[in-house]
This record gives structure tokens, C-alpha cells and sequence, in this order.
């Protein structure tokens, strides 16, 4: 590594070591963070993971310099290292959001999907209900109608398929 | 057993697209403990496992769409609890655990030194099948590390064969992991102060040889549930008992067993 090193250019000068205090800082403070959201339960396992990824990786760039000038410099010929990591961290930036993109139009399919169960076991319930029976003549009418429902739901059948791509995310 | 006569008992059954296998483990259950009722959680499969397992004569409650493992789970606890079951038990939908245990756990349930859960284990003994070494070495680092926390020994982490009383139903319909949730549910129930005892099973094979978990997959598995039993160390646990949900949006009627429950008489 040190061999590579001796022909850089004089361009690349490593980061300075205020920088890399302040991200290591940067990096355990967001860690701590997400740690605490997990335990309130405010965030997920996964989402927790792939945040601590991305603050571990930040770390190692800010911390090992001779990665992210053989990253930056040798390999990908970029004239200041701190650029590389600009660009990085923006590309990281943009495939978070694409991926948040992806998970709301998820959402928002599997919300509408309950909006319309709900609606329609209500007005199920409500029609069993004025047609005179009692609760449980009104259950039973309300198991006949699901019965009957789900035998002749053709179109609708299409919704219990994954709403947005075909990877399930849940599981 | 005769004490066991007049306790109500439900068998959970979580089944996402197993239809041609479903039929067969419902079929089973019925031969080999009737006493038990049983739920099919259908998590919003594509294929005939709801009208498979209704044939079959078992209760279904469908999911519109597919959320995971955990919350098919916990939709036949908050079942359980919703028609006031003493006796819960998972048994997976795709035919990997045997009924005729079902006594045996029952029998350990009620006598087994005071257990709150019982659950079959794979490696107190011959597993039944090969178990993949992958699967092996996660298991162990999962049991070490519970054994660890729990003192208890725990050889079997990662099986979803468990059998409960009233108080796990109790918090299992309020609160139980997304994905990947059987290690972390124990902890849980550790934590909640349940007992947890293991008795040794065989298992078959998974129905068509197929594993649900893969390499990426089973990498994050590993990190997944290690990061949910660190952070679970942390978390404030109010016991079954004496309880505020942990969470504030945290219901205790269950939606999915008010729909599916709709058949059958409020006082049953």
C-alpha cells in the first residue's frame, strides 16, 4: 500500500485530522441515535441497519485515508480525495431516496388495499344488519358473502400480489 | 391429562403460498389432537392455501396482502386471545413440525417445572433431517447468545414450534418482532419474566426442499436479530400483568380477529 502510495500525485493530500475527528464524531453520534430510535421503537431493524451502514462506511473512509485515496485517486482518477467523497456520499443520498420512493408507493398501494377491505366488510355488516337478523344471524351472512366473494373476485384477486415489484420486503 | 380436558387450546398455523401442503398439515392436526382448534393465518397468499385449508375445516383468517412471518404470527395470538384461548401453539404452515408432539409440549406445558412456553427442540437429540450447516452455525451463535442472557439453555433458537399459555398470548397479541422474530421473542419473553422450557423434537424437511432463507438473506438475518437482542437488552418491559403497551399505538383488540372471528357467536 505504502509502494502505491509514494507515486501519488502531490494533489492528493489525505484528509486532515481535524476532519477525520470530526467524523468520527459525525459517526457516533449518528450510530447513537439511531440506536435510541430502534429502542423507542420509532425505526425499524432494517432501516436501523442500513443507516449504520452507511455511518460505518463513512467511518472507515474518514479513518483508513490510504482506502479512500487509492479509492478516489488511483482507481478512479478523481483530483482531491475529498471530492470522491462528495460524490459518494451524494450517490448514497440519491439511492436512500429512490429506495424511500419505492417503499411509500408500497404503502401507500397496501393502504388503499385495507381502505377498500375495510369499506366493503362495513357495508357488508350494515347490509346484514338491515336485513333484519340479529348478531349472529349477521355474522353468518357476513361469512356467506366473504365465502362468496372470494370465489368470484377476479379482478380484485390481482391485488393480493405484491403491489410494487416482485421482491417482498417483509419477509 | 384429565386437567388438560377442559382447557380451550388453538393451533396457529402461519401459511404463506403453501397451498398442496397446508391441506396435509391441517389434516394431521385434526387426526392427532382434536381437541385443539385451529387457526390457518393465510398472509396473503397467491395460491389455494385459504380455500385448502377452509376444505380442510379449519378457521382462516386471510391477510389482504403478505406482511411477514411475524404478523401472521401475531395475528393467531391476538385470535387466541380474542376468543379467550388458555392454550396457544405455532405449527408452520409448509408441514416442518409434527402434531404428534403436540402432547408431549402440552404434557410439559402443564407439568414441565412451571413453564410459561414450551417449544420443540432440533438439537436436543436427532434433528429428523439434515439441518444445512449455515443454519447450524447461526443457531449456535443465536444460542449461545441467549443462553447468555436467559441462563437458561436454549439449544434451539431459531424454532418456531412453540407452545404457550395464556400469559404469552397475552403478550404476544400486543406486541411481537416483524421479521425474523422467533429469537427475539424470546427475549421478550424472558424479559416479561415467562419461563421458558424446551423439550426435543424431530422435524421434517421443509415441504417442497425449498429453504426461505438464502446468503444475502441469511447475513442480514444474523444482523437483524443480533441488533434487535442488543437493543432488546435496553428497552423497558412491563410485565403481561401490570400492562401499558409498550407502544402508544399499541391496540389490544385485534382487527384481523374481529373480521375473522365474525362467524362465530360473542360468547363461545
Amino acid at each position: 500500500m505504502t509502494a502505491a502510495l509514494s507515486w501519488l500525485p502531490l494533489a492528493a493530500e489525505p484528509l486532515d485530522s481535524r476532519v477525520r475527528i470530526a467524523a468520527v464524531i459525525a459517526t457516533a453520534l449518528m450510530v447513537g441515535v439511531v440506536l435510541e430510535l430502534v429502542r423507542r421503537r420509532r425505526l425499524a431493524e432494517r432501516y436501523a441497519l442500513l443507516w449504520m451502514f452507511v455511518s460505518l462506511a463513512l467511518l472507515v473512509l474518514a479513518i483508513w485515508t490510504q482506502l479512500l485515496n487509492w479509492l478516489a485517486v488511483d482507481l478512479l482518477h478523481f483530483a482531491v480525495p475529498a471530492n470522491f467523497l462528495f460524490v459518494a456520499a451524494s450517490a448514497v443520498a440519491f439511492i436512500l431516496l429512490l429506495h424511500f420512493s419505492v417503499a411509500t408507493s408500497r404503502l401507500a398501494e397496501e393502504t388503499k388495499i385495507l381502505a377498500q377491505e375495510v369499506a366493503r366488510l362495513e357495508a357488508e355488516l350494515r347490509t346484514a344488519h338491515s336485513n333484519g337478523g340479529g348478531p349472529a344471524d349477521a355474522a353468518e351472512q357476513l361469512a356467506e358473502t366473504r365465502s362468496g366473494a372470494r370465489v368470484g373476485l377476479g379482478p380484485e384477486e390481482a391485488q393480493h400480489e405484491p403491489p410494487v415489484g416482485g421482491e417482498h420486503p417483509s419477509q | 391429562m384429565s386437567a388438560t380436558g377442559d382447557l380451550r387450546k388453538l393451533a396457529i398455523v402461519p401459511a404463506y403460498n403453501e397451498a398442496g401442503m397446508v391441506g396435509r398439515v391441517v389434516r394431521e392436526l385434526r387426526r392427532e389432537v382434536p381437541d385443539f382448534d385451529i387457526v390457518v393465518v393465510d398472509d396473503g397468499s397467491v395460491d389455494d392455501t385459504a380455500a385448502e385449508a377452509e376444505a380442510e375445516g379449519a378457521e382462516v383468517i386471510r391477510h389482504p396482502f403478505n406482511i411477514g412471518i411475524g404478523g401472521a404470527v401475531q395475528s393467531g395470538y391476538k385470535y387466541a386471545l380474542r376468543h379467550d384461548y388458555d392454550i396457544a401453539v405455532q405449527v408452520d404452515g409448509d408441514g416442518q413440525h409434527k402434531s404428534s408432539y403436540l402432547p408431549d409440549m402440552l404434557a410439559a406445558l402443564k407439568t414441565g417445572d412451571e413453564a410459561d412456553m414450551v417449544y420443540g427442540s432440533r438439537f436436543r437429540g436427532n434433528p429428523g433431517y439434515k439441518v444445512p450447516i449455515g443454519r447450524r452455525v447461526g443457531n449456535l451463535i443465536f444460542s449461545i447468545v441467549l443462553t447468555g442472557i436467559t441462563r437458561r439453555r436454549i439449544t434451539d433458537p431459531t424454532s418456531g414450534f412453540r407452545m404457550t399459555n395464556r400469559r404469552g398470548i397475552e403478550l404476544f397479541a400486543r406486541d411481537y418482532p416483524h421479521d425474523f422474530p422467533e429469537v427475539e421473542a424470546l427475549l421478550m419473553l424472558h424479559a416479561h419474566h415467562l419461563r421458558i422450557h424446551e423439550v426435543p423434537v424431530r422435524m421434517n424437511a421443509r415441504g417442497f426442499g425449498r429453504s426461505s432463507i438464502d446468503y444475502p438473506r441469511s447475513a442480514y438475518y444474523m444482523a437483524k436479530v443480533l441488533l434487535a437482542l442488543f437493543v432488546g437488552l435496553f428497552r423497558r418491559r412491563p410485565t403481561p400483568s401490570d400492562a401499558p403497551p409498550d407502544r402508544p399505538e399499541g391496540q389490544p383488540v385485534a382487527p384481523g380477529a374481529a373480521i375473522s372471528g365474525a362467524g362465530e357467536p360473542e360468547g363461545r
